[in-house]
């Protein structure tokens, strides 16, 4: 019942770089030893779409455990998607053979969480980052490890350390080693699984700025994960918010921070810090009650049901539908209505 | 907005390739860094290294063969001297004569001008002949002593004939041979005080200037003597046709090499002996851990990264030859297949490599959910490079550690088989690890105990041999995995 076609804010007319569309992962619950039975499965990602245009970026968001990560590893296919399609530039990334998925990857490219466990702490730098490049024989000798050179150097690294190990760098210093790396074979794209999480929030914005620097001279398009709303701010052209497997909300970054529509988004604004005590002290945060769900269980209503303050009966029974209220602004509630939330919603309990 | 590639031609100053390079320091320098501060673990490496060192250059280093017997210095205690026999005279029966060289002491001793007795002693009941080469004029005379009951009859001491027996200088023929058959020996050489005695103008010279005299024995208990006179090189070297010698004595004194740590019952060297058996011993070990060491590397790096149901019924195979017990494993194979030394080395690798195993797969199981993996699936690694670039690297550092824990349990196997008797061939020739000197040392001791350095050295090698493996193993493991140091 979920409209599920999201338009992009790319361009009218320009396709979309990556087109994702009821895209689900399963997890089975496995019992026995010999002869496994199914007794379930989590729903780490259950079926969500979005479109993400050529040259922008896509922030995503969500709590620990919400599936970001998962919607990431399953577009780039460490991950087997359940069901549902990827479109990278016109291909179906879903059904690839995983041949055809490792040409593939020459265009799309991820940058990973833990710039501690990304890098493999045997090899050098020099090693790490010509490694995609040696699959794909891009270059080999002289002319390779010049492109590591200029790589390491894109990324503000100096080349005289190419020789160095992992264990050698700061955590910024490594996941601008990951950045060299993912950009080794000039992809169109890059996945960001939460780049800046692990880092001290003084080199966050350093490793922001230099994805930001990145995207603007080599034309980058990316998938901007995080749990942190003020980071994706900074970064994204769009917002998709995620709870549970699905995207609550989506919309352009100033829209979804001027006026979010969907309870969980408000919610999760109001925990941005503002750097002002007395701002800080004044503005009413809204604390969510209760755990996250379990995502084994099956639900008739929507998913942030049981935590909403603002739910009404409808909601623990009907799913709602992916509206647009306004161009590009998508929600899922049946509570926000073409103005927003109503006035006082969120006080409802 | 510009290209990847003008973007980097942006980028300012000389290229970056022409910078030199900081040299990194990898995980392997960081663990030798640490280990290096570990004193145990550095006294057990470097006594690692010199019984190795030892093992592999045992033909060099050992003072004696350890396989030849010479009943006659049997189970000497510690630091005794015997015989000045040398390793490179040994030679078995009936092939060439045994070369006695006259050590220097012998040839100093003999050189001063009085009269001195060199005596071997013949034990054999067959025929055995004892040539004398003296260089020089200086002999007097040689004296062939036959103790009592030997030559009764002096037909009995044949001369054969050969160039021996040409004086050189002159050009006489000097032929035993025909005062033998004659029936006239004992007159010619002249019996005195029941000794034969050979005049040194019936030695024959050859053609370097040299006495040499040739007397074959019939019987046993024979003794000749070289009895020398005034001046003149001694003999430089007296050779002995196949026989067993009992004793070479000068003026009554054995002549002598040191046996540091004595000899056993069979007259082996302790020191060859124990040296020898070291390099079975860590041969064993070293072997049947590489064998563990690639069977279970590949194993357990195959079943941890496949995973899933290919995983489960590799480590229940693993399980069930866990369940196997190795001991009647290993005894059925040599019963099957003979006692090789590689039926030992199958056998014992075999079982080795299943702990090797299971520890490479729970390794490779939490290295391959790390980023890092991927990381490189992400930029088109495939599967088998995967396994060894990025799995199997980071795997080693606990493969060494447990190698390093390995060799000395296989040395402590293979030695329990050997102690049970279990010991192994190579060419026909029992291969004698510290085990089976253990063994030989724990028979000798007997009741009373007399022969205590046959069981004492092969123990003390082989204790200090694993005390020093298990610092090493130790101290690597707190190297490569600091953050463990206490635990495990």
């Amino acid at each position: 019942m979920s409209d599920a076609s999201p338009t992009s804010t790319s361009p009218p007319g320009a396709a979309p770089l990556l087109r994702a569309r009821d895209l689900k992962v399963h997890f089975p619950i496995e019992r026995g030893v010999l002869f496994k039975r199914r007794i379930g499965s989590v729903r780490a990602v259950d079926g969500i779409s979005f479109d993400v245009a050529p040259g922008e970026t896509l922030g995503l968001v969500g709590e620990s455990g919400c599936g970001k990560s998962t919607t990431a590893r399953a577009i780039i296919r460490l991950v087997q998607p359940t069901a549902g399609s990827v479109e990278f530039q016109g291909v179906d990334l879903a059904t690839l053979s995983s041949d055809d998925m490792r040409e593939a990857r020459q265009d799309l490219q991820m940058i990973f969480q833990d710039p501690y466990a990304s890098l493999n702490p045997r090899m050098t730098v020099l090693n790490i980052v010509a490694e995609p490049l040696r699959n794909f024989g891009l270059a080999r000798g002289g002319a390779l490890l010049e492109r590591v050179c200029e790589l390491l150097e894109l990324v503000g690294l100096s080349a005289t350390w190419r020789n160095r190990y992992p264990h050698e760098f700061s955590g910024g210093q490594r996941q601008r080693i990951g950045v060299a790396r993912a950009l080794a074979l000039d992809p169109s794209m890059i996945l960001c699984d939460e780049p800046v999480s692990a880092l001290d929030v003084s080199v966050q914005a350093q490793v922001v700025n230099l994805l930001q620097d990145l995207q603007a001279r080599l034309c980058l398009t990316y998938l901007f994960i995080a749990h942190d709303l003020a980071v994706v701010r900074h970064i994204s052209d769009r917002v998709a918010v995620m709870y549970l497997g699905r995207i609550v909300e989506i919309a352009p970054s100033a829209e979804i921070y001027a006026a979010p529509r969907h309870p969980y988004t408000v919610a999760l604004l109001s925990a941005i810090p503002i750097p002002d005590p007395a701002l800080q002290r004044a503005r009413r945060r809204i604390a969510l009650h209760g755990e996250i769900p379990s995502p084994t269980k099956e639900y008739a209503g929507c998913r942030f049901a049981d935590r909403c303050p603002a739910r009404i009966a409808r909601c623990a029974v009907e799913d709602p539908p992916f509206v647009e209220y306004t161009p590009g602004h998508f929600a899922a509630c049946w509570v926000t209505g073409p103005d927003g939330l109503p006035e006082g919603a969120m006080d409802a309990r | 907005m510009p290209d990847t590639d003008s973007a980097i031609d942006a980028v300012a100053g000389p290229s970056p390739v022409d910078r030199a390079p900081v040299q990194g320091e990898s995980l392997w320098q960081d663990a030798w860094r640490r280990l290096e501060k570990n004193r145990m673990a550095m006294v057990g490496l470097v006594v690692t290294i010199v019984m190795s060192l030892s093992a592999v250059l045992a033909e060099v280093i050992s003072p004696f063969d350890p396989a030849v017997q010479q009943r006659w210095i049997g189970a000497l205690p510690p630091w005794s001297r015997t015989l000045s026999l040398r390793n490179e005279i040994r030679v078995t029966k009936g092939e060439r004569p045994l070369e006695l060289e006259v050590p220097q002491a012998c040839a100093d001793v003999l050189g001063d001008g009085r009269e001195h007795e060199l005596a071997f002693e013949v034990q054999e009941e067959t025929v055995s002949r004892v040539r004398v080469v003296a260089a020089g004029a200086a002999i007097e005379a040689l004296h062939l002593a036959v103790p009592g009951s030997i030559p009764t009859r002096p037909d009995e001491i044949v001369v054969r004939e050969g160039e021996f027996f040409r004086d050189a200088a002159t050009g006489a023929r000097f032929a035993f041979t025909e005062l033998a058959k004659g029936g006239s020996l004992p007159a010619a050489l002249g019996v005195r005080e029941g000794r034969y005695v050979v005049p040194l103008e019936r030695v024959g010279r050859d053609a370097g200037g040299a006495y040499r005299v040739g007397i074959t024995f019939a019987g046993d208990g024979a003794v000749a003597r070289i009895v020398r006179g005034s001046g003149g090189a001694p003999p430089d070297s007296i050779s002995l046709m196949p026989a067993e010698i009992a004793d070479v004595t000068l003026d009554g004194e054995r002549l002598t090499h040191l046996h540091i740590l004595g000899t056993d019952q069979e007259g082996r060297d302790s020191l060859s002996r124990l040296i020898f058996g070291g390099r079975i011993s860590l041969l064993v070990g070293v072997t049947a851990t590489l064998v563990s060491l690639v069977i279970g590397v590949l194993y357990g790096a195959i079943a941890g990264y496949v995973g899933g149901r290919a995983d489960n019924v590799m480590m229940r195979i693993v399980d069930i030859l866990y369940g196997m017990p190795y001991l009647f494993v290993v005894i059925l194979m040599m019963v099957a297949f003979g006692r090789s030394i590689w039926i030992l080395f199958i056998a014992l690798g075999a079982l080795q490599w299943l702990t090797m195993a299971r520890i490479v797969r729970g390794q490779v199981l939490s290295l391959r959910e790390k980023e890092f993996v991927d990381a490189a699936i992400t930029c088109g690694t495939r599967g088998a490079q995967i396994l060894t670039r990025h799995l199997i690297p980071n795997v080693l550092g606990v493969v060494v550690v447990y190698m390093t824990l390995t060799v000395p349990a296989v040395i402590l196997q293979e030695s329990f088989l050997a102690f049970l008797g279990l010991t192994v061939e190579w060419d026909g020739r029992p291969l004698e690890s510290w085990g089976a000197l253990v063994n030989y040392g724990r028979e000798a001791l007997g009741g009373g105990g007399e022969f205590w350095w046959l069981l004492l050295w092969p123990s003390i090698a082989m204790s200090i041999t694993l005390f020093s493996l298990n610092f090493l193993g130790d101290g690597l493991r707190d190297a490569f995995d600091p953050q463990q140091r206490g635990r495990m």
